[in-house]
């Protein structure tokens, strides 16, 4: 896995400067049908009891499309190096690559897509663009964390529908393990651990305004079946923008996590310069936890694929209160 | 006299060069004249095909003032949302429509393939390619 690392940044350096380069675009190799990009975060976070710095996340992308196929693959190091301040001085690496994702797409038409492989669940909006610099804040929100599988390895089926309006059904299958045999061996990181994920999506466009809803089952490796429901609304305009999803999971016998949701404004102050303000809540009965709080951030993008943010939590149990701020790029 | 004359004249001259329209290749399928709403899909990469045909937008240079005229006109999205949303896609591995260092290159280039689409100044259009679109500048 290391050699392809370093294959792969070798052609990303190697072509980088000879192309067209973009930030935030990633750049062709020679005349491929291949685009090299990636991204990467630095974080601070401080708390009553810890101050932590850590490299999150280093991932580098490649991608392309030749007639109805197209394709991504995704590496990613997460926690590449984590320097604890407080209450112990030490630090921790993992310089393991993951296979984050992997898939080809077909497009039938432009009605009718089928992508196969490991890729992001298309649940609710947050979901799609998880990596830091392009979320709002350094944090996120806890109901796209608890309720349902973050990645599907197996089968995606989109029909989209352009009329006034623009409808999308997304039906996602999976009968399978992760196909990231470092997830598989038990460091499971960022999902669910699951061999099973049937889901269906119904997204609806118009205008300023998108809705989405959700539903699904999983099984994890314990077993157990967990459904889910989720259902997400965003408006945006050039200064502003709502984001609100709400969810809830149960397995076969009772509500494993009865609601967990958030509502959030980014204001865009300058097209550099926005604020946010987010509200949380969620109950969670496999952790026994029952919280509210809020979030209140601040970002800066100098470019829009280079941020730099800062957010203060307020948690309802005061000691966990903590602040966060981040440097991320993407290439 | 001749001063007012040709004061006007470069006047209504630089307003037809104002003007935009989108053209695609002669043997492309688009029969009608298309949208606000399908132009801003394609150029979105939202819609990619014309029944089996793979379309190919092509925009001018980022700098070109004409393409900040078809983004607010056509797109109606800021350079912010624009930035953000071509972020996101190349994230899932899509491109942002191919870059043209002129008009005159957007013609030639759709004039050769057939599921090309591009936007041009009315005034250097020929009758080597459709006009399936014309931009309604908005202030």
């Amino acid at each position: 896995m290391r050699l392809t690392v370093l294959v792969l940044l070798l052609i990303f350096f190697a072509w980088g400067e000879e192309s067209s380069y973009k930030p935030g675009e990633g750049v062709q190799v020679g005349s491929l049908p291949l685009y090299a990009g990636g991204y990467f975060s630095l974080n601070y976070k401080q708390n009553e009891t810890m101050k932590q710095f850590s490299i999150d996340d280093l991932a580098l992308l490649a991608y392309g499309d030749s007639g109805k196929f197209s394709y991504l693959a995704e590496i990613e190091a997460s926690d590449l190096y984590v320097r604890n301040l407080q209450p112990e001085n030490n630090h921790t690496s993992d310089t393991r690559f993951h296979a984050e994702r992997l898939y080809l797409n077909y497009d039938f038409n432009d009605d009718n897509a089928l992508r196969v492989g490991k890729f992001n669940s298309p649940i609710g909006f947050w979901n799609l663009s998880p990596i830091n610099v392009l979320r709002d804040t350094t944090s996120s929100p806890i109901s796209t964390e608890i309720l349902f599988p973050k990645y599907t390895t197996g089968v995606n089926l989109a029909h989209h529908v352009y009329t006034v309006s623009e409808d999308t059904i997304n039906l996602m299958l999976q009968e399978t393990r992760d196909l990231d045999a470092i997830f598989n061996s038990g460091d499971v990181y960022n999902n669910f651990d699951i061999d099973r994920h049937y889901g269906l999506g119904l997204i609806h466009s118009e205008g300023e305004w998108k809705f989405q809803f959700n539903a699904g089952r999983f099984q994890t490796m314990e077993p157990k079946s967990l459904y889910y429901l989720m259902a997400s609304v965003s408006y945006e305009n050039e200064s502003f923008k709502l984001l609100s999803e709400i969810g809830s999971q149960h397995d076969n016998n009772s509500f494993t996590v009865p609601y967990a949701g958030y509502l959030q404004g980014v204001y865009r102050l300058t097209p550099q310069h926005s604020l946010i303000a987010r509200l949380e809540a969620y109950k969670d009965h496999t952790l026994d936890q029952k919280e509210a709080f809020g979030v209140f951030g601040y970002t800066y993008r100098p470019i829009y694929p280079v941020a730099l943010k800062a957010e203060y939590q307020s948690h309802s149990s005061g000691h966990e209160d903590q602040f966060l701020c981040s440097f991320s790029v993407l290439f | 006299m001749i001063r007012i004359l040709l004061i006007s004249a470069l006047f209504f001259l630089s307003l037809d060069a104002g003007e935009l329209v989108v053209i695609a290749n002669k043997a492309n399928i688009f029969k009608d004249r298309l949208s606000n709403q399908n132009i801003s899909r394609i150029y979105l990469k939202k819609k990619r095909y014309n029944g089996s045909l793979k379309l190919v937008a092509l925009n001018l240079s980022a700098s070109d003032p004409l393409r900040k005229e078809f983004e607010h006109s056509v797109l109606s999205m800021s350079d912010l949302q624009l930035a953000a949303y071509w972020a996101k896609q190349h994230y899932q591995g899509q491109r942002p429509p191919l870059s043209m260092m002129s008009a005159a290159s957007v013609l030639a280039f759709v004039r050769e393939v057939e599921g090309a689409i591009g936007y041009i100044p009315k005034a250097s259009v020929d009758d080597s390619v459709n006009i399936i679109y014309e931009v309604k500048t908005t202030p």
